[in-house]
């Protein structure tokens, strides 16, 4: 989405400061324990087009139970870095315009936990690793298969890293199955075995907001007996995918455990610590040139159920590693869900809404190449069609 | 990515030498309830199992039988253990090194035999075990799920064989009875009374070869210094708190939640003072 350029400036000063600032800068490092992701882009709070056509804006993400004098210190931080990026451009209005603290809870990852069942699935396989004898991986765990890959010649499905590689905690070889034992007492049919994912890069202590990790995904090479989820795949990496998302997308993916859902994909360039079970990792935001291809917020599109005007969740735990693609032109790929967080309204600290994370196809397919010593060039993404 | 493993023993069991191995042997006692996991995290044992550490490193040389750490606990050399009234078993490489934190002190004893032949004046109620690892991928309790967490390169393992809500005299005398099933050669033991204090969490004293640092704005954490001077994150302080007081603590939380208070201060927050060292500790012999 267009973003004004002083907002992308003042995010970057911001993340920097309170991620990655050093002890003496004490203003910055007293709002780290209530600060926990910075982004650029809009919060609607309805589908209209009034609202969906705002200005982008620079989002903080600050606990729900942070006190007011906390809260008016991250406004004056935020507002002081504004008035420093204006300057002397009359013409920019207040810095009041340009930034909104938004309540909500910390990112979590979307992939099932154990002992939670999804409510149902109307689309999107399930999808995890078979390791019984490795004690350091959860016995049982669930994700979607998001998106079938092809490099060299070969089939590979596409997932997140904490669904089927768990950093490499899974090893290379490690086979991929469908559904999985938490569905299925038989752990259901081996699909491939995993064969690559995008490192995460574990942080230093204390917690500096770096290293940036930028992609949470993994592969796994298709058996050549399975090729079921794929029947009539098409490809969504033609035209180029979005590289940065414009506007505020509408958006749409099909998860296991929510199925087809839709949403705005308003928000970009995440400065964000998620929690995964085998630790905290930073994923930051590109800088410079770049910015605006960073993670990816996405709030569900509102619904009317029975005359009430809802939002549903775009995402749910089960989800991790489904495919997000735009509903617009050629309906380009723009990321796998990875996470979630949960916002409040800022005065009665009643629960509002969800917003779901990103990992963005442009960073993933960056990252894949890398990893598996190719062009980028040669990695193909592909959907199934939409089951609705 | 290479790193440092903490596994911290607390409560009731029984350690003795197998070769280059540490064999914890965790008593069946009614009323206690044996975890093992990350903190805050961990997850009941099965029952009878045999749980062995895997991928740190198997260097070490130092056990419980080492006279420096054997003076931190209940040293039984005439003592043999059996294989009876055995919730769990954990095989544990020896260790790089053995810290004894949370210790009583009480002169004459802590605790003695009921023959008043050995006296123990001093209790570690919390024994950490310090190995190394290269690969945090590799490390594992086979037997029991558990996902390390490296915060900073460094992963803690708590395995937990004591009672979560107080226990009173009938429950100590049921446990020096079980003792007595586990060793061969018991002679039973008796604890000073008034029980002696046990040095809070907040103020452990000396942890050996770790330090503690105070983090702006965050709180304290236990740290080793590198060859270059650096500070490396070992673990939180409390990490140390026993289990019992530890239930309680996140209680508080439920209480602090409901009445809308803010949670931040949980592990700042007073505690009343009902508390004492309870005979779960770790016991050596052969």
């Amino acid at each position: 989405m267009p973003i004004p350029a002083l907002v992308t400036r003042a995010r970057e000063i911001i993340a920097e400061r309170i991620f990655r600032g050093g002890e003496q800068d004490t203003q910055a490092q007293a709002l780290r324990p209530r600060v926990h992701a910075v982004a650029a882009g809009i919060l609607p709070a309805d589908d209209s087009e009034q609202e969906l056509t705002r200005s982008a804006k620079v989002l903080l993400f600050v606990d729900p139970g942070a006190a007011q004098c906390e809260l008016s210190a991250i406004h004056d931080f935020v507002f002081n870095v504004l008035t420093q990026v204006i300057g002397a451009d009359t013409t920019a209005g207040s810095p009041a315009d340009y930034f909104q603290l938004v309540h909500a809870s910390r990112f979590k990852v979307s992939s099932g936990a154990a002992g939670v069942s999804p409510p149902y699935f109307r689309a999107g396989e399930a999808v995890t690793y078979f390791a019984p004898f490795r004690f350091n991986l959860p016995p049982v765990t669930l994700g979607t298969l998001g998106a079938r890959m092809t490099a060299g010649g070969d089939d590979y499905i596409l997932s997140c890293n904490h669904v089927l590689a768990h950093n490499g905690r899974a090893p290379r070889g490690t086979p991929v199955i469908t559904p999985g034992p938490m569905e299925d007492a038989t752990y259901g049919p081996v699909i491939g075995e995993l064969a690559q994912w995008v490192p995460l890069a574990a942080p230093p202590w204390p917690l500096r907001g770096t290293p940036d990790n930028l992609a949470d995904c993994a592969v796994a090479l298709v058996d050549p007996g399975y090729d079921a989820a794929f029947e009539g795949a098409f490809n969504i990496c033609a035209p180029p995918l979005y590289d940065p998302l414009p506007d505020c997308t509408p958006v749409a993916k099909v998860g296991h455990a929510t199925g087809t859902t839709y949403g705005w994909a308003s928000m970009v360039d995440f400065d964000v610590y998620i929690d995964f079970t085998f630790g905290p990792y930073f994923f930051g935001a590109p800088t410079g040139a770049t910015a605006g291809t960073g993670m990816i917020g996405v709030i569900g599109r509102r619904e009317c159920i029975d005359g009430v005007f809802v939002r549903p969740p775009f995402a749910a735990p089960g989800d991790s590693g489904a495919l997000v693609w735009s509903e617009r032109d050629d309906q380009p790929g723009i990321g796998l869900v990875m996470a979630r967080s949960y916002t409040f309204d800022e005065i009665t600290n009643r629960f509002t809404g969800y917003i779901a994370l990103v990992s963005p196809l442009t960073a993933i397919q960056a990252g894949l190449a890398d990893a598996m010593h190719r062009p980028a060039s040669d990695l193909a993404f592909y959907r199934a069609p939409s089951p609705c | 990515m290479p790193g440092s493993l903490y596994v911290f023993l607390h409560g009731l069991g029984v350690a003795c030498d197998r070769g280059p191995y540490i064999q914890i042997v965790l008593p069946r006692v009614p009323g206690h309830c044996y975890r093992a996991g990350g903190w805050l995290s961990e997850t009941l044992i099965a029952g009878d199992r045999i749980l062995a550490l895997k991928g740190a490193t198997t260097d070490g040389k130092v056990s419980f039988s080492d006279p420096s750490i054997a003076d931190f606990m209940i040293s039984l050399p005439d003592s043999s253990v059996t294989d009876r009234a055995r919730a769990a078993t954990i095989i544990l490489p020896r260790a790089q090194t053995i810290i004894p934190a949370l210790v009583a002190r009480h002169d004459p004893h802590v605790a003695r035999t009921k023959d008043g032949s050995r006296e123990f004046p001093k209790l570690a109620t919390v024994q950490i075990l310090v190995y190394t690892y290269t690969d945090e991928n590799e490390v594992s309790l086979d037997g029991h799920y558990w996902e390390p967490a490296a915060i900073g390169g460094a992963i803690t393992l708590h395995i937990i064989s004591t009672s979560e809500t107080p226990e009173g005299q009938a429950h100590e005398d049921m446990t020096d009875d079980i003792m007595g099933e586990v060793l061969r050669g018991y002679p039973g033991l008796v604890y000073f009374s008034p029980r002696p204090q046990v040095p809070p969490w907040l103020d452990p004293g000396d942890l050996g070869p770790l330090h503690i640092s105070d983090q702006p704005g965050l709180g304290q954490y236990a740290v080793s210094t590198d060859s270059a001077g650096n500070e490396q994150l070992a673990f939180p302080l409390a990490e140390l708190e026993h289990p019992t007081s530890r239930a309680l603590r996140l209680s508080h939380l439920a209480h602090l939640e409901q009445s809308d208070r803010p949670i931040d201060s949980l592990w700042q927050d007073p505690d009343f003072l009902s508390e004492r060292i309870a005979n779960c500790v770790i016991s050596g012999t052969h």
